[in-house]
């Protein structure tokens, strides 16, 4: 229980906090994968698994960029919820938290894109208070901006979290063999697949 | 620009994209950050309102490219501030048009100068450091890897938001020709072959030791495989799932 109700939750938070970064403020790369994976590993008691998902995470993340309205795959929940999965009670195979994570991901874009949308609404205080020669309420809006944010990833993350382990350490177990080979040989080859995503980054003129 | 004036600006150009949404995207940042210099420069309740209002439009560039733009958006409305009538609307008009158009710029060079070629870069890096430094049995490897990536992102993009302020200050309209003197090309293409000599080094280090499997010349041709199906135009998340039919099939065909 004390996974559920103090650490989770704790991680949870920890990850929201970092993912701000990546967007809404700094963008000091802190929210990365490639950190958050190592960083989230260390604390649950194996670095290196964090960051072996946290660069792959992080390589296959290449292929989209956050130009305009793109809003990509989250690289921080997808990196968060893999190491969570693997690295909690549950100890939820690689080869299955991996694709859950990157799934995950995907998901919490579309809450994202949600979010991004709400946020036209508080364009209107700033409106009021430039008519009626106020001064605008900055802190307010940004504590409602990012920190609607920040709740709504930090409840994603434990959501996922807390579900998936559970639920994919039984299916795990009852899925077939052929179809687990097949998920175990897909994460191995993942890595080819990452290198390869790398390389063609760096191949391709921007 | 000075150090003193400046570091606010730089402070709240850190929260450009704080309240980022689809129909202005940086706009109500870039207001943000712009605040405290049109109340200086306009007093007047009437001028001030309006000055805050037109730049409360859509505007989007490239984050670490912002300060230029800003540096810029604040010598032009000190300079529109200082005239009065027709001629401060006109200066006006010229400012947006411009402020529009660098921010189309700027984009299109952040965006591939940071997130085309840098962090690919540093992320190759990183990587290579992990793996040099383990084998040497450096303690904490990971950890320095990290801070090397963000180091190696961090400085240049630190540089570009601080610097930025300033030179677009001093260059106003005259950005575009001052930035192509910057040699930037020159730069990303140094900096992304770099990054494909750090490639390199960890994709023959995982061939010769590769963390799942023996080594062996399988994994050459895994890589081959991918780099081709990726220059094909299939996502990463395609190849995924055709290793996994494909494994499931070997699976099931071999037992």
């Amino acid at each position: 229980m004390t996974w559920y109700l103090v650490a989770l939750p704790s991680l949870s938070v920890l990850a929201a906090a970092l993912e701000v970064d990546s967007v809404h403020m700094g963008q000091w790369m802190l929210s990365r994968p490639v950190v958050v994976g190592p960083f989230f590993g260390a604390i649950l008691g194996s670095a290196w698994t964090g960051a072996l998902l946290g660069s792959l995470v992080e390589m296959l993340g290449l292929e989209a960029r956050p130009l305009g309205c793109v809003v990509p795959a989250n690289g921080t929940v997808a990196a968060a919820i893999g190491v969570l999965l693997c690295l909690g009670p549950d100890g939820v195979v690689p080869a299955a938290a991996f694709p859950a994570a990157l799934a995950c991901g995907v998901l919490f874009s579309r809450i994202e894109g949600g979010i991004r949308a709400w946020r036209a609404a508080l364009a209107l205080p700033v409106v009021d208070a430039l008519e009626e020669g106020r001064p605008i309420p900055w802190r307010g809006l940004f504590v409602r901006s990012i920190g609607a944010h920040a709740a709504a990833t930090a409840l994603f993350i434990y959501a996922a979290a807390a579900l998936l382990g559970p639920v994919l350490s039984w299916f795990w177990g009852a899925l077939p063999r052929v179809l687990r080979a097949g998920a175990d040989w897909a994460f191995e080859k993942t890595l080819w697949i990452a290198l390869a995503v790398l390389i063609g980054s760096l191949w391709r003129r921007p | 620009m000075d150090e003193g004036p400046r570091l606010p600006t730089f402070l709240r150009s850190l929260l450009l994209q704080g309240l980022w949404s689809f129909e202005r995207m940086q706009g109500l940042g870039f207001l943000f950050a712009l605040d405290p210099w049109l109340r200086r420069f306009y007093p007047e309740p009437e001028p001030q309102k309006e000055a805050l209002r037109r730049h409360m439009e859509y505007f989007n560039t490239q984050p670490h490219m912002a300060g230029f733009i800003l540096g810029a958006v604040v010598g032009m409305e000190r300079e529109a501030s200082l005239l009065e009538g027709p001629r401060r609307e006109e200066s006006i008009l010229r400012l947006l048009s411009a402020k529009r158009a660098m921010a189309s710029a700027l984009a299109a060079i952040g965006d591939g100068v940071f997130w085309g070629v840098l962090r690919p870069v540093c992320l190759a890096i990183a990587i290579a450091a992990w793996g040099l430094f383990w084998t040497l049995g450096m303690p904490h490897p990971l950890l320095v890897g990290c801070l090397i990536y963000l180091t190696l992102f961090n400085l240049p993009a630190l540089w570009a938001r601080w610097e930025g302020l300033r030179l677009g200050h001093s260059w106003g309209e005259r950005m575009p020709q001052e930035l192509a003197r910057l040699r930037w090309r020159r730069a990303t293409r140094l900096l992304r072959w770099a990054g494909l000599a750090a490639a390199a080094a960890v994709t023959v280090c995982v061939l010769l030791v590769p963390p799942f499997g023996p080594p062996g010349p399988w994994n050459v041709l895994w890589l081959a495989g991918c780099l081709l199906l990726q220059r094909r135009g299939l996502t990463a998340a395609r190849i995924y799932a055709i290793m996994g039919v494909v494994g499931a099939t070997w699976a099931w065909v071999w037992t």
